[in-house]
C-alpha cells in the first residue's frame, strides 16, 4: 500500500508541559517525512478523534503516528480499520518518567517520533492466514472418560461436530469401574451415573464415535488437522479443526510400592482401584475366600507425596477412601473400619463427607508411614500414631486397601530426546553438532497418544511429572502445542466432578481455536493477531534453529531439513524470527528489518556531548507495562534509555544487539520474564531463548572489539515497576564505568 | 433454543471466573456484557501479591486477559453495575443492571488532575481499608478500565466544584446519578465470588479488634508494593517488623460455629505468605497452624519447598484463643500442640488469620430463584437453564479452579444462545 | 509394645451416653480453650483420643475425667460439634462403672431397665421393712417419734451408712490403685498427709470449678452439694448420729426431738433454732439446684445439658422427690396430720433410701468422693515429683560442695 502518514501529537496529560511540541513537530516534519502534522490539546477527546477521522476520510492519510498516550490505553478510541496505526508513548514513558521541559526529555521524546516513523515505514497491514483447504470446525476429543463424553456432549450441544477416539471397547472410562460416585453436595454416596452420558454421546448425530480405536497419526495444525484412526485393522480419516485431549490417567502400579505397605505379600492387601471393581462387580468380598469382611483399613498415599515414587498428591484418593470407607459401613454397619492417612484433604464441601465419614464411626488414624504384615490371609497394620505418640497395631483384618495414586497417560514411554539421538546416530558428526544446541528441549514421552507428526516430538511436552500444560494457573487448558487443549486428570489430578467442568472447558477452547483460526486469526496469547511469519526460503541455510526454538512445535521440517511453517500452530512470538541467522522469518508488521531500521532511527549523539544512549529490547507483555505503570506513578528514571517492544522477548535477533552497537549506541538492556521452572514467559521459553543467545553475543562483541558490559540481560515482573527505575540507572552507570561507545560518529 | 432471541451473553462479576467467561465467549464469537461491581475488573486476584505455587503476579495473567478485552469489541463492560432483575427465560432473558455514578465519565484519560486538586482522603478498599487515599482516586496503578472515580463523599463536600475544575477534559460529572440498563440477553453466567469470612465473628481470636491481628487478603496488601507499606510487612499497631509471626488456619473454615466447609486455598496462600515473610525478614519464627495441610496435586511440591525453612514451625494444632496485652499490643496464642498434648502460649507480634471464603452469593443471593446448597454456594454449575454458575459461588476454588470453570460456563452459556 | 485398638469400647461406651465422639478430628481447640486443662493433664481431646482408639487402659490410669467440671466450653467451642464435654461426662460413668467392683455400677449405667427396677425394689423393701418394724402408731396426733423411735432409726442409719462406707471405700481404693499405679505406694504417707487439708477444701467448695467460664454450674452444684452435706449431718449424725448410740447424745441437738407427754406431740424446735435454719437451707439450696438442674435437662439450656442419661435423671428426680416428700411430711406434721404424715415418711424414706443406696456407691453420688480425690492426688504427685526433682537438684550440689571441703 502507499503510505501517506500523519502524526498527531497530543499535548495533554501534562506533555505539553514536558516537551517543546513545536520542536517536536519539526522533527515529525522534516526526519520522519510526515505528510500531516497536527497537534490537539487532547486527542482522545471527541474533536480530536474527529479530526484523525475527517483526515483519513478528506486527506487519504492510512498511517497514523499519534503521539500520545500508551498503547494500552485509548485502544478503542484510536482503532481505525484499513489503517496503520502507531502509538507514541510520550506520556507514560517520557512527559510522566521525565523531567519536564528537559533537553533529554526532549530529544527522547524524538527519538520515539523517528522510531515510530521508521516502525510505520516498515509495516505492512497484515492479510489473515488462509489455507489452502477449507477449514475443518469438527473436534477431536481423545478419550472416552468422563471429560471426554463430556467434552463430546458439549461440542455437539453448541452446535459442533466431534469425534471422540478411545482406546478401550467402552466408553465411560475409568468411572466405570465405579460403583458409587462421590461428588456435590457430598452428604453421602451417589449412584454412578456415568451410563446415562455413554449412552446420550453414543446416540447423538454430532458425535462419531470410535472405541476400541487409537490414533494412528495427526498431522496438520488446527483447523487443518487430518487424524489417522485405526480401529480393528480399519483406518479412517478425519479433518478436524481442534484436539480436546483427554487420554485420561492410569493408577500407579502397585508392584512398584514399598514392599512394606504389603501388595502381592497377601490377597487381601488391595488397591483403591480394584476396590471399586469388586464393589461393582458384585460388592466387596475378602479376597482370600470371598467372606464379607468385617475389619477393613485404608492406606492413603500410597507410593505418593513420596519423592521415590509419585512425588505429588492425587487430590482424589482422601475422598475415595471416605466414599469406599462409607461404602463399607452403609453394607455393613458393624463392620469396622479404618483410615491411616497424613493428611486429610477433602477440600471444599467434600469436608462433608469426612464429616459424614466419621458420624458412621471410621476410624482415623494420623500417621506417616504405617506398615503391613501380610503373610497368607492374615494381614496386620503397624503405625505410629501421631496423635498418641505411640505406635498402634491392628490385627485380623480382612482388607487393607491402598490408596494408589493417578498418573497421567501422558507420563509414560520413552523419552524422544533417547529416540532424536538414535534417529541421529547415523548422521555426521558435523551435522550433529548443529544440533548440539543449549536450547532447552521439549520433555516429550513416547506415550503413543497423538502419535503428532511434528518435527518437535510426537506428543505434548510435558511440564513436570508428565502433565502435558503450559500456564497451568492463569490458563489451565492451554498446552504448549497450538489447537490441543488438556481436559480431565491428564492435566492435573482431579475427582469426577472437576472432569465434568474440565471437559466443557477445554472444549470451549477447542471451539475457540476453531472459530479464531477459520479468520485467520492467532489464538492464546496473541489472541486475533492476524500476522504470521513468512519465510524467505532462497536464504535458508536449513541450520533449523527455528525449528528448534519454536516453543510451539509450530515449524516442521522436510527432508533437506528445509522449515515447513504451519501457520495455524504459530502463536506469533517470533521466536523464530530472532532464532533465525539468516533473518529470512518476518510478519508484515514485524520483523528483523522494522526492528534495525527502529534501532538504527535513534539519533546518537557525539561523544563529546557526554549523552549515551541505551537501547532496551522489552517483552512488551510484562516489562513493558511495567514501564507503563512506573511512569503512572511518576517515577523518574534513565533519560538515555529507549524502549522498544517487543512480542516476546525470544523474538529478540542478535542482529539487533550489533546494530545498536555498531551505530554508537552504548548499551543494550534486555528486559525479559521469569524463566527457568517457574517461568513467567507467555512464549514459555521465548525469555530463556534469549538469555541463551545472548551467550553467543560474546563472538559480536569480541568482532566489534567491544566489552561484554554492554549488554544485559535483566528479568523483570510485570509488578516490578517500582525496581524499574534502580535497573536502568545501574545499568546507565556501569556504561559511564565502561566508557562511551568508539563507533559514534561512525 | 428455539425461543433464541438474541445471541448475547451476560456475565456477572468481572473476577477471575467472570472474567475468563467473558473473554473466552467473545473469542468464539459472541457479544458479552460483562458486569462488575467495583469499578475495575480483576476481583480479589488484582489484590493479590502474588500467586501460589510460582509467586508470580496476579498483573501479569490480567494483562493478558485485559488485552484480550481491549482486542475484542464484543466484550461491553460495565463497572460499579449490579444485577438487580432477571426476567424472562433461557434465550430470552431481560436483565436490569443498576450503574451506581463514578461521577467521572468516558473522557477521563487518567492525568491524575483530579486527585491533586483533592485533599478529602477516604478509606482504601483496595487495601482493605490498611490506608487511606484521594477522595477522586484511581482503583490501582493496572486499574481496567483506567479511568478515576470520585468517592460520593467528595461529591458532597464543598471540594467538589474545585475538584471537578481541575480536570482538563471535563471528565468530571458531579451531578451523575445511579443508572439503570435495561439488556436483553440469552444466557447469564453468575460469577460474584467470594468475600473474606468476618473476624468480628471470630470472638475467640478478638473480633477484629486486636491491631495486630489481620486476615490473610490484609497481608496479601501488605506484601505488594502498591499496598500501604509499600510492600513492608509491618504491624499496623508500630510499624515495626514482627520478629514472630504466626498463620493461624481454618479461622472460620472447617468450623460448625462458622464456615463448616473448608475453603480451600487457605493453607496454600498462608505458605505463600510465609515465603514473603521469611524474604523480607530472615531471622522470623514464622509459626503455621493448622489442623491438615491440604495441598492437592503439584502444590504438593510447594509445601515441601516450604518445609526447608528450618524458622517455620509446622504446628499441628488449631488456635483456640488468642489475648492481646493491651500496652505492647503483643499477642498470645493458646494452643494445643496435637502431636505431643501439650499446653502452650505463644507469644507473637502479628497474627495473619486464614478467613475463609464465604460466597457472597450467601448474602446477596441472584434476583431470581436458583437452588443453593446449605453454605450458600449455587448448588451447581446449571444453575436453571440459562444460568450457570462459575467460580467461587459454585465451590471454593484457587485461581486455576475459577479460570477452568468460567471457561467451562462461558460453553455453556453459548449453548443456551447457539442457533442451531 | 505397641497398643492394640479397640473399636469396640466406642460402641460399649454409647450405653453410657457417648454420641458426637467420633466426630472429632483433633484439632485441639477444645483442650486449648479448656481453663482447667494444664500441660501433664491435658483434656478433653485426650480422652477423645482413647475412646476413639478403644484404649481401656489408659482411661482407666486418667484422672482427667474428675478433673473436669464440664461448663461446656469445650463443646461450645468444638468446630465439629463433637462435644468433648459429653464425652468426659461420660467417661466418668464409665470410670465410675469400673471402678466398681460389684459390677453393679455397670448394670446400672447400660440397662435404663435395670436402674429403674433396682430403685423400685429397694424402695418397696424400705417401705416394708417400715411397715413391719414400727413403734405404737398414734392417730390422735402426728408422731414420727412414737411410730418409728429415733434410737431405732439411728441403728438403721448407721448400719446402711457402714454398708455404703464400705462399698464406696473399696471402690475410691481401686480408682486411687488405678490412677497411681505403684506410685500409690512409693509416695511416703507425709506427702499424703500434707496435702490432705486439700482434699477437704475441694470436697467442701470444688473450688477448680471457679476457673470455669460459666459460673452458674458451680453454683448449682454447690447448692445441692451443701444442702446434700448439711441434711447429711443432720439426719444421719445429729438425729443423733451414732453419738446416741454410743450414750453421748447432747439433747439440745437431737434433730428429732422426743415425744413431749405434755403436749401429746412431737417437740418442734422453735423457728429460728439453728437445726431448724439448717434443714430450710438444705431444703432449700437441693430445691433450687436440683429444680434448676432439671429444667436445664429438659430445656437442654446449655452444653452440660445437652445430653442426659437414664442416670442424670434417675438422680435429679430421686433428689427433688426426696426433698418434696421431705416437705410434706414436715408440714403435715405441723399439721398434725397423722396418717398423712406417716404415709408421707414412709414414702420420704421410699425414695431417700434407694437413691442413697444406689447412688452413693455405685452412681453418679460416687463422684463425690472421685473428684475431690483426684483433685487431692493430683497435687500429692505434684509435690511428690517436685520433691524428687529438688533432690536431684541438691544432689549435684552436695557433691560439689564436697569438693570443695
Amino acid at each position: 500500500m502507499d503510505k501517506k502518514l500523519a502524526t498527531y501529537i497530543c499535548t495533554g496529560c501534562g506533555i505539553g508541559e514536558a516537551l517543546d511540541i513545536e520542536q517536536l513537530s519539526k522533527v515529525a516534519q522534516k526526519e520522519c517525512k510526515a505528510a500531516l502534522v497536527k497537534t490537539h490539546a487532547c486527542l482522545c477527546g471527541q474533536d480530536g478523534v474527529a479530526m484523525l477521522k475527517a483526515d483519513i476520510q478528506n486527506e487519504g492519510v492510512n498511517c497514523l503516528m499519534i503521539a500520545a498516550c500508551s498503547p494500552r490505553v485509548m485502544y478503542d478510541v484510536f482503532r481505525f480499520d484499513g489503517c496503520l496505526v502507531d502509538r507514541v508513548n510520550l506520556r507514560e514513558q517520557v512527559a510522566w518518567s521525565q523531567k519536564p521541559g528537559d533537553e533529554d526529555t526532549q530529544m527522547m521524546a524524538e527519538d520515539y517520533l523517528r522510531m515510530s516513523a521508521a516502525k510505520i515505514g516498515k509495516m505492512d497491514p497484515p492479510e489473515p492466514y488462509k489455507p489452502e483447504e477449507e477449514i475443518s470446525k469438527d473436534i477431536l476429543i481423545v478419550g472416552g472418560g468422563v471429560a471426554g463424553l463430556t467434552a463430546a456432549k458439549e461440542v455437539s450441544r453448541a452446535g459442533y461436530k466431534a469425534v471422540l477416539v478411545e482406546r478401550e471397547k467402552e466408553l465411560g472410562g475409568f468411572q466405570r469401574k465405579v460403583a458409587k460416585i462421590a461428588t456435590f453436595p457430598y452428604k453421602g454416596l451417589k449412584d454412578n451415573d456415568v451410563e446415562a452420558l455413554v449412552q446420550e454421546v453414543s446416540k447423538d448425530g454430532n458425535v462419531t464415535v470410535y472405541t476400541g480405536a487409537k490414533i494412528e497419526k495427526t498431522v496438520g495444525g488446527p483447523g487443518v488437522f487430518k487424524v489417522t484412526i485405526a480401529q480393528n485393522g480399519a483406518v479412517k480419516e478425519h479433518k478436524v479443526g481442534a484436539i480436546v485431549m483427554a487420554a485420561g490417567w492410569k493408577p500407579y502400579d502397585p508392584s512398584q510400592l514399598d514392599p512394606k505397605l504389603g501388595y502381592g505379600q497377601s490377597p487381601n492387601v488391595i488397591t483403591n482401584v480394584q476396590f471399586e471393581e469388586m464393589a461393582k462387580n458384585g460388592g466387596v468380598k475378602r479376597p482370600s475366600d470371598g467372606a464379607v469382611p468385617n475389619n477393613v483399613a485404608f492406606l492413603q498415599c500410597a507410593g505418593q507425596r513420596d519423592p521415590e515414587k509419585l512425588p505429588y498428591c492425587s487430590s482424589v484418593c482422601c475422598t475415595t477412601s471416605l466414599k469406599q470407607a462409607i461404602f463399607i459401613k452403609e453394607t455393613n454397619p458393624e463392620a469396622n473400619v479404618y483410615i491411616f492417612f497424613k493428611e486429610m484433604r477433602t477440600p471444599g464441601q467434600a469436608e462433608d463427607l469426612y464429616r459424614k465419614a466419621q458420624e458412621e464411626g471410621v476410624i482415623f488414624i494420623r500417621c506417616q508411614d504405617p506398615q503391613v504384615k501380610a503373610s497368607g490371609a492374615s494381614v496386620t497394620v503397624e503405625a505410629l500414631d501421631d496423635l498418641l505418640g505411640d505406635t498402634v497395631l491392628l490385627e485380623d483384618l480382612d482388607l487393607v486397601v491402598l490408596a494408589t495414586g493417578m498418573v497421567p497417560v501422558t507420563a509414560f514411554g520413552e523419552d524422544y530426546a533417547q529416540v532424536r539421538a538414535r534417529l541421529r546416530a547415523g548422521e555426521t558428526e558435523q551435522k550433529k553438532e548443529e544440533e548440539e544446541l543449549e536450547v532447552p528441549q521439549d520433555a516429550i514421552l513416547v506415550s503413543d497418544i497423538l502419535n503428532l507428526e511434528y518435527r518437535q516430538g510426537p506428543e505434548l511436552p510435558g511440564l513436570r511429572y508428565g502433565f502435558p500444560d503450559s500456564h497451568f494457573i492463569c490458563f489451565p487448558y492451554e498446552t504448549r502445542r497450538t489447537g490441543i487443549y488438556a481436559a480431565g486428570c491428564v492435566r492435573r489430578p482431579m475427582g469426577v466432578a472437576a472432569a465434568f467442568e474440565d471437559g466443557a472447558g477445554a472444549a470451549m477452547k477447542a471451539i475457540q481455536c476453531v472459530e479464531m483460526v477459520s479468520q485467520g486469526k492467532a489464538v492464546h496469547p496473541r489472541a486475533g493477531d492476524m500476522s504470521f511469519p513468512e519465510f524467505f526460503m532462497q536464504r535458508c541455510t536449513q541450520c533449523k534453529r527455528c525449528t528448534e526454538e519454536c516453543p510451539f512445535g509450530a515449524i516442521n521440517e522436510d527432508e533437506k531439513g528445509n522449515p515447513l511453517p504451519q501457520p495455524t500452530r504459530c502463536r506469533r512470538c517470533g521466536v523464530c524470527m530472532g532464532a533465525c541467522p539468516e533473518r529470512i522469518i518476518s510478519f508484515k508488521n514485524y520483523s528483523v528489518g522494522m526492528i534495525g531500521d527502529i534501532i538504527k532511527s535513534i539519533e546518537v549523539p557525539e561523544e563529546d556531548e557526554e549523552k549515551p544512549r541505551i537501547v532496551v529490547l522489552a517483552c512488551e507483555n510484562d516489562a513493558y507495562p511495567a514501564l507503563d505503570m512506573a511512569g503512572l506513578r511518576r517515577m523518574t528514571y534513565n533519560a538515555w534509555v529507549r524502549v522498544i517492544p517487543m512480542r516476546c522477548l525470544g523474538s529478540m535477533n542478535l542482529i539487533f544487539i550489533a546494530d545498536a552497537l555498531s551505530k554508537g549506541i552504548d548499551g543494550v538492556l534486555l528486559l525479559g520474564c521469569k524463566y527457568g521452572d517457574d517461568y513467567q514467559c507467555h512464549f514459555v521459553k521465548g525469555s530463556e531463548l534469549a538469555n541463551i543467545r545472548l551467550s553467543k553475543v560474546k563472538e559480536t562483541l569480541d568482532r566489534l572489539v567491544l566489552e561484554s558490559d554492554r549488554v544485559r540481560f535483566e528479568t523483570v515482573a510485570i509488578s516490578d515497576y517500582d525496581k524499574l527505575p534502580k535497573i536502568l540507572d545501574d545499568f546507565a552507570e556501569t556504561l559511564e564505568g565502561v566508557g562511551p561507545n568508539p563507533y559514534k560518529g561512525f | 433454543m428455539a425461543n433464541t432471541v438474541t445471541q448475547s451473553i451476560m456475565v456477572v462479576g468481572g473476577g477471575m471466573s467472570g472474567l475468563s467467561a467473558a473473554v473466552e465467549a467473545a473469542e468464539a464469537g459472541y457479544e458479552v456484557f460483562l458486569v462488575e461491581k467495583n469499578p475495575y475488573l480483576g476481583g480479589r486476584v488484582a489484590q493479590l501479591h502474588q500467586y501460589f505455587p510460582k509467586l508470580c503476579p496476579p498483573y501479569c495473567g490480567l494483562e493478558i486477559n485485559f488485552r484480550r478485552i481491549k482486542d475484542n469489541p464484543r466484550v461491553k463492560v460495565f463497572t460499579m453495575a449490579e444485577v438487580t432483575a432477571i426476567r424472562g427465560v433461557e434465550g430470552d432473558f431481560d436483565v436490569t443492571v443498576k450503574i451506581s455514578p463514578r461521577y467521572v465519565n468516558e473522557k477521563c484519560t487518567g492525568c491524575g488532575k483530579c486527585a491533586e486538586a483533592c485533599t478529602l482522603e477516604i478509606q482504601n478498599p483496595f487495601n482493605y481499608n490498611m490506608d487511606t487515599v484521594k477522595a477522586a482516586y484511581l482503583p490501582h496503578d493496572m486499574a481496567f478500565p483506567m479511568r478515576y472515580v470520585l468517592d460520593p463523599s467528595l461529591v458532597k463536600s464543598a471540594e467538589a466544584q474545585k475538584v471537578k475544575e481541575a480536570c482538563p477534559y471535563d471528565a468530571i460529572e458531579l451531578d451523575m446519578a445511579e443508572k439503570t440498563l435495561e439488556l436483553k440477553v440469552g444466557s447469564i453466567v453468575w460469577a460474584t465470588g467470594w468475600k473474606p469470612y468476618d473476624v468480628k465473628k471470630l470472638e475467640n481470636y478478638g473480633a477484629g479488634a486486636f491491631a495486630n491481628v489481620i486476615t490473610n487478603v490484609q497481608m496479601e496488601r501488605l506484601a505488594a508494593w502498591n499496598g500501604p507499606t509499600q510492600g513492608k510487612i509491618l504491624r499496623p499497631s508500630d510499624g515495626q517488623a514482627p520478629k514472630t509471626v504466626a498463620f493461624v488456619q481454618c479461622a472460620g473454615s472447617r468450623d460448625q460455629n462458622h464456615l463448616p466447609f473448608c475453603s480451600g486455598i487457605c493453607c496454600l496462600a498462608s505458605l505463600k505468605q510465609a515465603t514473603y515473610v521469611r524474604e523480607q525478614i530472615p531471622d522470623a519464627t514464622i509459626y503455621f497452624f493448622y489442623i491438615d495441610v491440604r495441598a492437592t496435586d503439584r502444590l504438593e511440591d510447594f509445601v515441601n519447598r516450604v518445609k526447608a525453612d528450618d524458622k517455620l514451625v509446622f504446628f499441628k494444632g488449631k488456635v483456640a484463643k488468642i489475648t492481646e496485652d493491651g500496652a505492647s499490643k503483643n499477642l498470645v496464642c493458646r494452643v494445643e500442640n496435637t502431636m505431643t498434648e501439650e499446653l502452650h502460649e505463644i507469644p507473637v507480634d502479628l497474627v495473619v488469620l486464614a478467613t475463609g471464603m464465604q460466597p457472597n452469593t450467601s448474602e446477596t443471593p441472584l434476583p431470581t430463584p436458583v437452588p443453593y446448597d446449605e453454605y450458600g454456594f449455587v448448588a451447581s454449575m446449571d444453575a436453571m437453564p440459562g444460568i450457570y454458575a462459575a467460580g467461587t459461588t459454585r465451590t471454593p476454588c484457587n485461581v486455576a479452579e475459577s479460570v477452568a470453570d468460567g471457561t467451562a460456563a462461558a460453553l455453556k452459556a453459548i449453548q443456551s444462545v447457539v442457533r442451531r | 509394645m505397641s497398643i492394640k485398638v479397640d473399636p469396640n469400647l466406642m460402641k460399649d461406651l454409647k450405653h453410657f451416653g457417648l454420641k458426637d465422639a467420633s466426630k472429632c478430628f483433633h484439632c485441639g481447640n477444645c483442650t486449648a480453650v479448656c481453663p482447667l486443662s494444664e500441660t501433664g493433664t491435658p483434656f478433653p481431646r485426650k480422652l477423645v483420643k482413647y475412646a476413639q482408639m478403644g484404649l481401656k487402659d489408659k482411661i482407666l490410669q486418667s484422672t482427667e475425667p474428675w478433673l473436669c467440671y464440664y461448663c461446656g466450653t469445650c463443646s461450645d467451642n468444638c468446630p465439629r460439634g463433637a462435644d468433648p464435654g459429653e464425652t468426659m461426662m461420660v467417661m466418668r460413668r464409665y470410670l465410675t462403672s469400673l471402678y466398681d467392683w460389684t459390677g453393679f455400677s455397670r448394670k446400672f449405667y447400660t440397662s435404663e431397665k435395670f436402674e429403674i427396677m433396682a430403685v423400685i425394689v429397694t424402695g418397696l423393701f424400705v417401705g416394708l421393712l417400715m411397715l413391719l418394724i414400727h413403734g405404737e402408731f398414734d392417730w390422735q396426733h402426728a408422731s414420727l417419734e412414737k411410730a418409728w423411735p429415733a434410737h431405732g432409726m439411728e441403728i438403721a442409719d448407721l448400719i446402711m451408712a457402714s454398708i455404703l462406707s464400705f462399698f464406696l471405700l473399696t471402690n475410691v481404693y481401686r480408682f486411687m490403685k488405678f490412677t497411681m499405679g505403684d506410685l500409690l505406694t512409693k509416695i511416703p504417707l507425709r506427702i499424703y498427709a500434707s496435702q490432705a487439708k486439700e482434699l477437704v477444701l475441694h470436697f467442701l467448695t470444688q473450688k477448680r470449678w471457679a476457673k470455669c467460664e460459666d459460673r452458674t454450674q458451680w453454683v448449682i452444684h454447690l447448692l445441692i452439694m451443701t444442702g446434700y452435706t448439711t441434711a447429711f449431718i443432720l439426719v444421719a449424725v445429729l438425729l443423733a448420729g451414732g453419738l446416741a448410740v454410743l450414750g453421748l447424745t447432747w439433747e439440745p441437738l437431737r434433730f428429732q426431738r422426743p415425744f413431749d407427754p405434755a403436749t401429746g406431740r412431737d417437740v418442734i424446735y422453735p423457728i429460728f433454732h439453728p437445726i431448724r435454719l439448717l434443714g430450710y437451707y438444705a431444703t432449700v439450696a437441693i430445691l433450687i439446684g436440683a429444680t434448676y438442674a432439671l429444667i436445664g435437662r429438659f430445656k437442654r439450656s446449655k452444653a452440660p445439658y445437652k445430653n442426659s442419661h437414664g442416670t442424670d435423671w434417675m438422680f435429679l428426680v430421686l433428689l427433688e422427690l426426696t426433698v418434696i416428700t421431705g416437705i410434706c411430711v414436715h408440714i403435715l406434721r405441723l399439721m398434725d396430720i397423722p396418717f398423712a404424715t406417716y404415709a408421707m415418711y414412709i414414702l420420704h424414706l421410699m425414695i431417700a433410701v434407694p437413691m442413697l443406696v444406689l447412688e452413693v456407691p455405685f452412681s453418679k453420688w460416687s463422684h463425690l468422693a472421685y473428684r475431690p480425690m483426684a483433685a487431692y492426688l493430683k497435687g500429692v504427685k505434684e509435690k511428690y515429683f517436685a520433691e524428687i526433682q529438688g533432690a536431684q537438684a541438691q544432689a549435684p550440689a552436695a557433691e560439689s560442695a564436697q569438693a570443695e571441703a
